[in-house]
């Protein structure tokens, strides 16, 4: 015990003036270069570049992997897909399923085309997804400045001001963010409902990520604790029956929960979710199936989180709503 | 007597909220004393952890996740593993928060862990070949260990930003402050002629090189040898301070003709109250030829003409445009250059009413120059609504970053502490606003260092 506490005592002197200390391998992360070889090939295939604007995470992926690897043609794919989603305005029995987060880009490559779409929603009043609706108008707002969106935002909003029942908590998240777009008065309006709903949130049962979503936004504890709590529960759940969306939710849900309380058991079981996902999706013939953009972009996400890689940001998973 | 009656609650009412930033930071400082000080390993030195596990409010075991836009190797810790660091150059602004708390409360402990802080570090933690410290933008000391680390792979002494407490250190330890700086000049610069330099040198061994001389950490470098020089009137330190200022008046002229600004005008009028002339006049005419040349660049980004920093989102290198509204408050209090005084009005009015972007990671720092502009706009004005508005993101601030746990969190979107994205900042800025409110005299450091 005694020369135990002498060489580590020794070894403390010595290493004022020398680096003593073993180097710590670099954790091994195969997510990324996976991902890299997935979308390589699905570019190559004209078949499945035509559907890529109906896949919105993975144009934002694509976003990001131009970012990560200074290659330019998986943003000109992404261009590419938006200009051709410009084209399509949902009528207004469209099911729309996700609000669409890309409308900085789309009114940077395309302004015209984005302000033609935006009027054409408004036509259209697609509403069966207020947030799709709201963040169309306010992003036309914020980039055209042409009142008209202000208006159809205001009758918008007037039905959920005067209900009792409070907004879905992916309501809320479109409410708050847009409120960051818009004037100040109609800005704390949409403060004040997404208020009502974050307080009413814990009544619903929206996906976790909706909840990873507002703690990101908020701070707010209850947020937190509901992120922490969900991942919790998943710690010891099995990813065989998960589709290939909950399986990319399960994942950056146990990041936010990493990311919120440093355990690392979250981290651990983001990369058992992470390897189970290559095995099953990533293995066979790349192809776009529903859900895969999400993972996918849950899987960039992890291998940033394993390398500490903060210069790149990974856009959040949390559309899904 | 109605409005008598009104007039105490209103007050009582703001009192409990600027109170609350007051207690906010003292629980923040106390809890830091109680559970972040050095008890581990060998050597127990009481030096304040640079990062922390907010639940258990004990050292961390893990390497958190990292906040958005912060490097792996300038973490306090070693690459990979717990991070266990102890960085005082990421903890400055929280040692000056501990001798203003000192000011404020009467309460003398906390500036007695400064002062320990300070006289641990310089005495043991100097590379006895170097003489160079295990601190600034990517060394540390690890508390476990009780060794100088890296949070990378190479163990390089590189500033992180200003450091402003010389004073302090050379009333404390006024040989290992001197031999610092002498350090500093012998192994930082290459070229004692030319005054060539890299911003990154070995931290064991002699091994400096000509390379990225980046000119911001002139200025750093100038502004410890004034001290050195004024502590000591060693005449190295007045050469040294001549061949940098000699060198970047050189390099401020470009190929084509044009000029650039530098160093920045800070550190040189700093120096120049210190040393004696000739130098001090070439250095104060060095610092307002670099106003010329900053001051143009500042207002385009504010009228719009060239793209201007963002709001909130802070990155290496790259800090938001209250953090240019924080080197024109240094500035103006340097010279009550009325030009300074408009742009930092300018600057608190593009935030008012703001709020963070939708989904960015933002920084507390970020915060704390937010609050610290309005707070600078409301000194410079009078106007009350920059007090209120400083009062705004502070709670909002509060709640972001503090939460329930009595101590900030490094990001919006992360848990543990770690004081890289400037929690220390943040604090420091909270008891900005609480002296101005209460209208205090005691004197709270500016918030300006973080450049």
């Amino acid at each position: 015990m005694k020369l135990l506490v002498f060489i580590l005592y020794t070894a403390s002197a010595y290493a004022a003036t020398n680096a003593t200390v073993a180097p710590i391998p670099v954790p091994s992360s195969p997510y990324l270069p996976r991902i890299y070889r997935y979308v390589d090939i699905l570019l190559e295939n004209p078949t499945q570049t035509t559907k890529l604007h109906h896949y919105q995470n993975l144009l934002r992926l694509l976003y990001t992997l131009s970012e990560l690897s200074s290659k330019p043609k998986y943003r000109d794919a992404a261009d590419v897909a938006l200009h051709s989603w410009l084209q399509q305005v949902p009528a207004p029995d469209a099911q729309i399923a996700r609000p669409w987060m890309l409308w900085n880009r789309c009114f940077e490559i395309a302004p015209e085309a984005s302000s033609r779409f935006a009027l054409a929603v408004l036509e259209n009043k697609i509403t069966n997804h207020p947030g799709f609706y709201l963040r169309t108008l306010s992003a036309a707002y914020a980039h055209t400045t042409n009142e008209v969106f202000l208006r159809a935002t205001e009758t918008l909003l007037k039905p959920y001001e005067r209900s009792e029942s409070a907004p879905t908590l992916s309501f809320t998240i479109d409410c708050d963010g847009c409120a960051r777009l818009l004037p100040e008065g109609l800005a704390a309006r949409l403060r004040s409902l997404a208020r009502r709903g974050d307080d009413a949130a814990a009544r619903d049962d929206p996906a976790a990520i909706m909840f990873v979503s507002r703690y990101q936004n908020t701070g707010n504890v209850a947020h937190r604790d509901a992120v922490q709590a969900l991942a919790n529960a998943e710690l010891n759940s099995s990813p065989d029956n998960l589709s290939a969306l909950r399986l990319g939710h399960a994942i950056s849900l146990q990041l936010a929960a990493w990311r919120s309380d440093a355990r690392h058991d979250h981290l651990k079981k983001a990369r058992a979710f992470g390897d189970f996902a290559l095995t099953k999706f990533f293995d066979g013939t790349p192809e776009l199936v529903p859900g895969i953009d999400t993972l996918a972009l849950s899987l960039v996400e992890l291998h940033l989180h394993i390398l500490y890689i903060t210069a790149v940001r990974c856009p959040p998973n949390t559309i899904d709503r | 007597m109605l409005l008598l009656l009104f007039i105490a609650a209103c007050s009582a009412s703001g009192a409990s909220l600027t109170n609350d930033f007051l207690q906010t930071v003292r629980r923040y400082a106390d809890t830091m004393i109680e559970h972040a000080r050095d008890t581990y390993g060998p050597q127990k030195s009481g030096l304040l952890l640079s990062a922390l596990d907010r639940g258990t409010l004990s050292p961390l075991t893990v390497r958190p996740a990292a906040p958005g836009g912060i490097r792996r190797g300038d973490r306090p810790g070693r690459p990979w593993t717990a991070m266990n660091g102890a960085n005082p150059h990421l903890d400055q602004n929280l040692l000056r928060i501990l001798y203003t708390l000192t000011e404020i409360t009467a309460d003398g402990r906390y500036a007695k862990v400064a002062d320990e802080e300070l006289t641990w570090f310089f005495q043991n933690t100097m590379s006895p070949t170097t003489s160079l410290l295990p601190w600034g933008e990517h060394l540390s000391w690890d508390v476990m260990l009780d060794i100088p680390i890296s949070g990378g792979d190479e163990m390089m002494h590189e500033y992180a930003r200003p450091w402003v407490l010389w004073d302090r250190c050379f009333a404390l330890v006024p040989a290992a402050s001197a031999k610092f700086a002498l350090g500093v000049w012998e192994h930082q610069i290459a070229n004692h002629k030319t005054g060539g330099f890299d911003r990154h040198a070995p931290y064991f061994e002699h091994g400096p090189v000509d390379g990225k001389d980046f000119a911001r950490h002139a200025g750093f470098y100038i502004g410890t040898w004034c001290y050195a020089w004024k502590c000591t009137t060693n005449q190295v330190f007045l050469e040294a301070i001549e061949t940098l200022l000699a060198r970047f008046e050189r390099k401020r002229r470009q190929k084509d003709g044009s000029e650039v600004a530098t160093i920045g005008p800070l550190e040189c009028h700093l120096a120049a109250e210190m040393v004696p002339d000739p130098l001090a006049s070439r250095l104060l005419a060095f610092a307002r030829k670099e106003d010329e040349l900053i001051v143009p660049d500042l207002r385009k980004q504010l009228d719009g003409r060239v793209v201007a920093p963002p709001l909130w989102q802070s990155g290496y290198s790259a800090g938001t445009l209250a953090s240019s509204a924080m080197f024109c408050w240094a500035r103006y209090q340097q010279t009550s250059n009325h030009v300074y005084a408009d742009l930092i009005t300018r600057y608190a009015d593009r935030y008012t009413q703001s709020r963070p972007e939708e989904d960015v990671d933002v920084w507390p720092m970020s915060f704390g120059h937010v609050i610290s502009t309005q707070v600078a706009a409301y000194r410079l004005t009078d106007k009350a609504g920059y007090l209120e508005e400083a009062q705004r993101f502070a709670r909002m601030a509060v709640d972001v970053f503090w939460q329930d746990n009595p101590l900030p969190r490094a990001s919006m979107q992360t848990g543990h502490y770690e004081t890289i994205t400037g929690a220390d900042s943040l604090a420091l800025a909270l008891l900005e606003v609480h002296a101005a409110v209460h209208g205090l005299t005691n004197h709270v450091p500016s918030n300006t260092i973080d450049r």
